[in-house]
């Protein structure tokens, strides 16, 4: 059922935060876009702008520069009123089920809200928003004696199934996922990532699926970006991430995950030092300072996204390809 | 142990509030406050209906009316708390005169939360400027000493009830918008304002229904502290002969004139302290159990 | 190779105002001498209260120690003096908390925080304190000049080497990690899962390392428990426990995790969850999950089976894997 129609194209997008040592570059100059039912999965450490990422394309955000297309519009010229009718095709599901919900209102108050702030139902509609909740309750797999239950009253997994009902409620094409599973444990994850699967398929959604757990986003996504401190370092198909990573910082995550097979002895690439600050960076690779490969160009040039085969993206001067240039933008000035 | 204890559908549905009345409960000596409060309010209602329902027929005998052969009487069987300097009977005086004293507590101490709460949660919210604006003008109010601010206000604007109110909560507004404040602050980060704000409910809804409701509970405890504070400068003021004046049977007003007889009738100043005393400690407590039940760090 | 520590049959409860969790339930564990064993199970297993219950940091005082006796060099932990607890205490037996952040204390220099680690066990001069400081840090990684700095001065991974360097200051014979790298990045908790198991090999010492991560468990230790609503339900060498795993709740922990290295469309999650802790069914405890469940699962209440093993001690609480539970297979 895939197309291969662009539901998202995101363009130069750059979000930095005003703070007292300078602006924070929390996301520097991305550009990707995301194929119609596709899953793009995004990961980096902490500190990498992924989070900053979707909220900007949401503009939960606002960004600071760049351009976000949805269905043909670049939704960063939407005034206000425009604003909150995408809010309906475009939603977010949250890392932490424990704060993204409201402790003082129940379940169906919960998947409620959205349908009433959107003025799709009339508070005063009580049958018609009842039925609608059930229908949510029932589409991710929450029990209807709960209708009534505060989040306090339950565990992370049915938490977090309130958080995909309240997300799906109001019928968006496009979700941002901000580690929907990281705050599980594996059992409860696995049977969220299957509901999460399966709403996609009957749905028809677009993913972006933003985690640190790299087994969980090979697993789920149709292409990978990689994120190193506010920039895309690699960008590939899962298989080709894997098997074949081309950034060295990539190969050190990788080399990173702890296989649960004893007999699997890890080779690791322990990296040196810690990630560093992304306020007022240096020019030159960011990753440069924990490379073991780094070169003087490194440190003076930032290196442009290549594509080293059909599909495979790397930013790197030790790979080699064909430099990519997306169109430019009027805000461009680097 | 709270995480791991919940396990969810085999317990009885509760509301948060619910849940910290159960809180409550567990302390002993809160309850005692929250007894002793609700009899002190039941009293003042109590007496308000009696005045209304003859007339004040028995206010103005009892309460008010001076009887000077009776002048300092000792408590007997018959005037159980004696009489005062007038004559008059100091039980009727200290049981009327409790609405004076917690109403006017209570009024002042709701003037000062609800204007400074609605100020704090503007400036907690919108940050930035608004904030600062704010919070500076707040500052300015904080530097004053309360007292002299009240007193000022008093002896100005004349010393009766509306003023004397004013004059008390105006000096509490800082506090409340400052605990205000913070807490809006901690809420309006938290992920479930950012969902709110991701299904396009409007600045106005967010701050009603997300982050006020989660962000009172300060607040509450706050202002049961601050009633105490309110009572005890209401007598203040009143013992100063700048709060509510004579013959109104206040518990403040009948201290200061009973001060005078002090070596004579000891018990003009002695119940009149004791009402003090108790309603101020009750509240203390009721104030300390909520902060207790409310407070989501100690539950365990 | 003796054993450093053996518990014996611990059960602790929590009185709480609406129940009694259950949070442990008669749990038996070998430790060998020199050896890192790993602690494996999902939030409200039993795993923290386990190790805090091992240096007798239960919760009071609504944590109560039901039965069972600990034994480090044959000595039992339960009914130690306070001195000799404090004497156990980061001499013999220490701990690592999760959270990084909140594990050091604000207000002091990091330096001052491991001095204090040193100082508070024997004497030893301020120039000796500060020597041994220097070693120490320059043993977690970390330049001996940046003593003098504060904990917010530190990165994450930093601060969870100094609280390393602090739990290892006394040169303990055994190290109790709970989840020690949960709070960190891959890549960090890679660099800080190395530093621990070198330091193990020069040092010697012995390590008990909590984690809901099968692939840090596989990676860094030689024995592994799986722990279950206050139980262990299989225990082994790693070796044992991971490639023949005999319970059905290993069996669906393993299918929940995506596989890094395989390609599976869909995960097969453990259906339900765990049971409430006030309120444990008086079978097995995992038998309302379990795709094998029978008539006997609810009934009764499986011990742990030995069946065989590497080294003869791999242990499974179930009935497939009881003497009965084989003729029915």
């Amino acid at each position: 059922m895939k197309t291969e129609k662009e539901i998202i194209q995101v363009r130069h997008l750059k979000k930095y935060f005003n703070t007292p040592r300078g602006p924070l570059h929390a996301v520097d100059d991305l550009s990707f876009s995301i194929l119609e039912r596709e899953t793009l999965g995004v990961v980096g450490e902490s500190g990498c702008g992924k989070s900053t990422l979707g909220r900007a394309i949401l503009r939960l955000h606002e960004p600071t520069s760049g351009e976000v297309w949805f269905n043909g519009e670049n939704i960063l010229t939407y005034d206000k009123r425009r604003l909150k009718k995408l809010r309906s095709d475009m939603q977010i599901i949250f890392q932490d089920p424990y704060a993204s919900l409201n402790p003082r209102m129940t379940i169906s108050q919960a998947i409620a809200a959205p349908l009433v702030i959107q003025g799709l139902y009339e508070a005063r509609d009580k049958e018609g928003l009842k039925k609608k909740v059930a229908e949510m309750m029932d589409l991710v797999g929450l029990a209807s004696r709960l209708v009534n239950a505060y989040p306090h009253e339950l565990d992370g997994g049915r938490r977090q199934r309130i958080g995909i009902a309240r997300a799906l409620a109001l019928d968006p094409k496009f979700i941002v996922c901000d580690e929907p599973v990281s705050a599980l444990d594996v059992s409860i994850q696995a049977q969220v990532l299957n509901l999460m699967q399966d709403l996609q398929e009957q749905m028809g959604l677009t993913y972006l699926f933003i985690t640190h757990n790299l087994s969980v986003v090979k697993h789920l996504s149709d292409s990978i970006l990689v994120m190193y401190l506010g920039q895309l370092v690699e960008k590939a198909a899962p298989q080709q991430l894997f098997s074949n990573p081309a950034h060295p910082y990539t190969q050190a995550l990788l080399s990173a995950i702890p296989v649960p097979d004893p007999d699997f002895k890890m080779k690791r690439m322990v990296l040196q030092g810690e990630l560093t600050s992304p306020v007022n960076p240096h020019p030159g690779c960011r990753f440069a300072k924990r490379c073991v490969y780094a070169r003087p160009e490194c440190e003076t040039q930032n290196p442009a996204l290549k594509e080293i085969e059909p599909g495979h993206f790397a930013a790197c001067h030790l790979v080699s390809g064909k430099e990519i240039h997306t169109e430019p933008t009027k805000n461009e000035n680097e | 142990m709270a995480k791991e204890k919940k396990t969810a559908g085999s317990h009885v549905q509760r509301t948060l509030t619910q849940e910290a009345w159960l809180r409550f409960r567990e302390n002993k000596m809160a309850l005692f406050g929250l007894a002793v409060i609700s009899a002190l309010i039941l009293v003042s209602i109590g007496t308000i209906v009696y005045d209304l329902a003859d007339g004040q027929e028995l206010y103005n005998k009892y309460v008010i009316s001076q009887n000077l052969r009776l002048k300092l009487a000792e408590p007997s069987a018959e005037h159980i708390f004696g009489c005062d300097e007038y004559g008059r009977d100091l039980f009727f005086r200290v049981v009327w005169g409790t609405r004076y004293s917690l109403f006017a507590g209570m009024a002042c101490i709701v003037l000062a939360a609800v204007s400074g709460g609605v100020l704090g949660a503007i400036a907690g919210f919108y940050g930035g400027r608004v904030d600062n604006i704010i919070m500076r003008c707040m500052d300015v109010m904080l530097a004053i000493p309360s007292m002299v601010l009240a007193m000022a206000i008093v002896a100005a604007l004349g010393a009766n009830m509306q003023n004397l109110l004013v004059a008390l909560a105006i000096p509490g507004v800082p506090k409340y918008a400052r605990v205000l404040r913070s807490s809006v602050m901690t809420v309006k980060d938290s992920e479930f304002v950012e969902a709110a704000r991701a299904v396009g409910a409007s600045d106005g809804l967010i701050i009603r229904s997300y982050i006020v409701p989660n962000a009172l509970s300060p607040v509450i405890v706050q202002a049961t502290l601050g009633v105490s504070n309110a009572i005890l400068s209401i007598a203040g003021l009143s013992f100063l002969g700048l709060g509510i004046q004579p013959p109104t049977p206040e518990w403040g007003s009948i201290l200061s004139s009973a001060r005078m007889y002090m070596r004579d009738a000891w018990h003009i100043s002695v119940i009149p302290g004791l009402a003090i005393m108790l309603c101020i400690l009750s509240l203390n407590l009721l104030g300390d159990g909520l902060r207790d039940a409310l407070d989501p760090k100690l539950k365990k | 190779m003796s054993n450093i520590l053996e518990i014996r049959d611990l059960a602790i409860h929590y009185e709480m105002q609406d129940g009694t969790v259950k949070a442990l339930n008669g749990v038996s564990l070998d430790l060998k001498e020199g050896s890192a064993h790993g602690l494996v199970g999902e939030t409200g297993a039993g795993k923290t209260t386990l190790a805090k219950g091992i240096i007798r940091l239960t919760p009071a005082p609504y944590g109560k120690v039901k039965s069972g006796q600990i034994f480090y060099n044959g000595r039992d932990i339960l009914q130690m003096s306070k001195q000799e607890l404090r004497e156990l205490r980061g001499r013999h037996i220490s701990m690592i908390f999760q959270d990084p952040m909140t594990s050091l204390n604000p207000v002091l220099t990091v330096g001052d925080q491991i001095g204090e680690a040193l100082g508070s066990h024997g004497r030893l001069s301020s120039s000796q304190l500060h020597q041994r400081t220097g070693e120490l840090l320059q043993m977690v990684g970390i330049p001996p000049e940046r003593a003098g700095e504060y904990p917010h001065q530190f990165s994450g991974g930093m601060k969870q080497r100094v609280v390393i360097a602090i739990a290892l200051a006394l040169n303990p014979r055994l190290l109790i990690a709970d989840e020690p790298t949960t709070a960190l990045d891959v890549t960090i908790q890679a660099q800080v899962l190395e530093m621990i198991s070198e330091l193990r090999k020069k040092l010697g010492t012995s390590l008990l390392l909590i984690t809901h991560d099968l692939g840090v468990v596989a990676q860094n230790c030689e024995y592994v428990s799986i722990m279950y609503a206050g139980e262990i339900v299989e225990t082994g060498t790693v070796h044992d426990v991971f490639k023949d795993r005999r319970h059905p709740y290993t069996q669906g922990l393993f299918s929940s995790i995506p596989n890094i290295n395989e390609e599976v469309r869909r995960l097969t999650p453990i259906r339900g969850l765990m049971p409430d802790p006030t309120q444990l069914p008086s079978g097995c405890a995992f038998c309302e999950r379990c795709e094998y469940a029978q008539e006997r699962c609810l009934r009764e209440h499986p011990s742990l089976y030995p069946v065989g093993g590497e080294e003869g001690i791999h242990q499974v609480r179930c009935f497939r894997s009881g003497p009965q539970g084989k003729e029915d297979a």
